[in-house]
């Protein structure tokens, strides 16, 4: 009788229970790592949405300034190359015209990731670099929006061409 | 004797105290992504809104936008310096160049929308998926050599339980021609 119940005991050994558990947590990690990677990326996606809208936005503000007032639009631009940039990390209101432009980006004065001001989240740095030819009659804008995430630099820009009109 | 074979209390109580810790932090990783998912959502149909709306209207504007009155037949923009702004679309109408006709854009119950008179048709340029606030739209002529330019704002939100959306768009747009 008592020899019976002995080989009614069943139970795990120990190196069972630890192949159990280094491939649950095997599964695991990878489940976590990968869930890890999918929000991440969806964050960058939706942060890259959000720079192309500002890309976009200082776009249409430059052609709207040009149509306003050509002598002062390419007054801001300079002849020798790569031209002036300016930190744009302002918010643009309607009445904002091109004269908010005014001292350009160097080192005395960085253009920093602090983001578009009032839009969270503020992590942007938004840079716009006007060039033009000798007779002013045309001028090229850079439009550059960077942001980090997780350590990496991401950069959305356009180039643009405006004409005398 | 009778083989009891099955699962103790004990371990009974251990699989489902683990059941208890494990379900709630899959649901709570499963809730993030679809969260964050309808996020990006939002933010994908408020720009492609808002684009489509802005696209609209500068097409519209520049290609058949004469004159700018109000109500009550006043023309505006047309004298150098004249500045003339208002929230209300329907008091910023262009005309077309034949005749009476004429249309313009609206917020209304925050939708956009773009009117043409006569007969009044409105068509909605934005959808309920998306809210449109603080419309407004202004002209000015810097001087008799230039055309009016006509400025338009407006802010379109999105907003989920968690947050709101909101992105401003503005535009500036020449008329056509000058004033009759």
């Amino acid at each position: 009788m008592k020899n019976n119940l002995k080989n009614l005991t069943k139970a795990f050994t120990l190196i069972e229970i630890m192949i159990f558990v280094s491939l649950l947590s095997m599964v695991l990690i990878v489940a976590v790592g990968y869930v890890t990677r999918l929000l991440m990326n969806m964050k960058v996606n939706e942060h890259k949405i959000f720079a192309t809208f500002y890309v976009e936005e200082v776009s249409e503000w430059l052609l709207g300034e040009r149509e306003s007032d050509w002598n002062n639009f390419h007054s801001k631009a300079s002849v020798s190359a790569p031209g002036t940039t300016y930190c744009l990390n302002n918010s643009l209101s309607p009445n904002n015209t091109i004269n908010i432009l005014v001292t350009p980006v160097s080192g005395a004065n960085p253009c920093l990731f602090t983001g578009i001001t009032g839009n969270a989240p503020l992590i942007f740095q938004r840079t716009v670099r006007l060039r033009k030819n000798a007779a002013a009659t045309q001028v090229t804008a850079l439009i550059v929006v960077s942001w980090f995430d997780n350590g990496v630099q991401y950069t959305q820009q356009v180039e643009n061409v405006y004409t005398a009109r | 004797m009778v083989k009891k074979r099955g699962f103790t209390m004990i371990e009974m109580l251990i699989v489902i105290s683990m059941f208890i810790v494990l379900l709630p932090t899959i649901f709570a990783i499963l809730s993030t992504i679809l969260r964050q998912q309808l996020r990006l959502y939002r933010i994908v149909e408020a720009k492609r809104q808002g684009d489509a709306a802005l696209a609209f209207m500068k097409e519209r504007i520049s290609r058949e936008g004469y004159a700018v009155q109000d109500t009550f037949g006043n023309i505006y923009c047309d004298q150098a310096g004249e500045q003339y702004t208002t929230s209300d679309g329907t008091r910023f109408r262009f005309l077309l160049g034949s005749g009476n006709t004429l249309y313009f854009f609206r917020e209304r119950a925050s939708v956009l929308e773009y009117v043409t008179a006569p007969p009044t048709i409105s068509t909605s340029l934005t959808a309920n998926t998306v809210q449109i606030s603080n419309f407004q739209i202004s002209c000015y002529r810097r001087s008799l050599n230039s055309p009016p330019i006509i400025q338009i704002s407006y802010t379109v939100l999105a907003t989920d339980n968690i947050s709101t959306i909101s992105l401003p768009y503005k535009t500036k747009v020449r008329l056509l021609l000058s004033a009759p």
